[in-house]
């Protein structure tokens, strides 16, 4: 059960016993005497939902696909078992059962850990070697490379539209532009 | 996902804009039914999601970086600006002191209007967070207020638990 005990100082991670607390609204860690606001919500106080499968009562009942002796409570959205109440979980708002979380858990767009920015990588390879132009001789081949690679993969969570590509897409063809024409005329000369 | 989609497939509203240090910055963003936390090195995305339903309680804590930072650069402004004073009575041109004297000010502006002044984490059940974008005591203020409605929507089925166990009420004081 989540109790008020249970919470831990931020500073110290030590265990704030009701001698830390002066009122709901804070107090002070006893241990590193870190003064503390603490603003509460309803899940403090909430009971721990606890799930307790139904045993098939009878032959024309459906039962899970993992455990054979609990009765089926849900379908799982991901493969369409019959799952229990164990097996069923809310993922990312669908009803998923465990098989399906292991391999959805990737491409789910709710539940992406980390990204790439290929559009940062670009970027910065487009733009940065500016500063030292010689150098771009070899990145803006690969800033054009990661612009390519990039366009379909998928972007950040939050970050709106794609102008990074665009530009470094641009400066980079630009760049190799200068450097077929420079070489041209070298050539030619 | 392509390009194209992004636009619509960003459900994602920014609390906080982007904090950090050397290398890497972090914003705090609110998306549906979660906080998502992002930490950024401009290459590479982390995403730490905090679920309304699941929000215990946000731990704020004062923090003195920004105190110091005032204290440390208007020290070193006024030495710079009594030094520069010194060497104008005595008829010569303050050169150095300007180029300490306007970093410092600099950063005694700096510390003062942006510096950290506190601390918020993010207790849930699992775990107790960091939530580096909240850094300024009225933001976070702000912040929270927005939330709060939210956060108590979505923890509205929640069944409180007998007898009550929220933060323990305070020892009795002894008698003299």
């Amino acid at each position: 059960m989540t109790t008020g005990a249970a919470l831990s100082c931020p500073k110290c991670k030590r265990a704030l016993d009701s001698s830390c607390w002066v009122d709901d609204a804070g107090g002070a860690c006893a241990h590193c005497l870190r003064p503390f606001e603490f603003v509460p919500f309803p899940a403090l106080r909430a009971r721990r939902r606890v799930i307790r499968p139904q045993a098939v009562a009878g032959g024309g009942e459906a039962s899970c696909f993992f455990h054979a002796d609990n009765r089926a409570e849900s379908v799982c959205e991901g493969c369409g078992r019959f799952v229990c109440a164990v097996c069923s979980v809310d993922f990312a708002g669908r009803p998923l059962c465990p098989a399906c979380i292991a391999t959805k858990k990737d491409a789910a767009a709710g539940v992406v850990k980390e990204r790439v920015l290929y559009d940062g990588i670009a970027f910065g390879l487009a733009l940065l070697p500016m500063l030292l132009w010689p150098t771009t001789l070899i990145t803006a081949p690969a800033a054009l490379g990661v612009v390519i690679v990039g366009w379909k993969k998928p972007a950040s969570l939050v970050r709106r539209g794609r102008w990074r590509l665009w530009v470094a897409g641009l400066l980079a063809i630009l760049q190799i532009g200068a450097w077929v024409f420079l070489g041209l005329t070298l050539f030619l000369k | 996902m392509s390009a194209g989609t992004d636009k619509t497939t960003t459900p994602y509203v920014r609390l906080a804009r982007a904090r950090g240090g050397v290398g890497s910055y972090a914003s705090l963003w609110l998306g549906g039914d979660h906080l998502l936390l992002v930490t950024s090195s401009g290459y590479h995305e982390r995403y730490q999601r905090f679920h309304l339903g699941e929000i215990k309680g946000f731990f704020i804590t004062r923090s003195r970086i920004a105190a110091v930072t005032l204290l440390v650069s208007g020290a070193i402004a006024l030495t710079a600006a009594i030094a520069g004073c010194v060497i104008m009575l005595d008829g010569g041109m303050p050169v150095w002191p300007w180029f300490v004297l306007v970093p410092a000010v600099i950063f005694l502006v700096l510390g003062g209007l942006f510096g950290r002044n506190c601390r918020v984490h993010a207790v849930t059940g699992v775990q107790t967070a960091l939530l580096v974008p909240l850094a300024r005591r009225r933001q976070t203020g702000k912040i929270l207020e927005r939330l709060r409605p939210l956060i108590e929507e979505a923890q509205a089925g929640l069944e409180a638990a007998s007898p009550p166990s929220g933060p323990p009420s305070p020892p009795p004081v002894p008698l003299p």
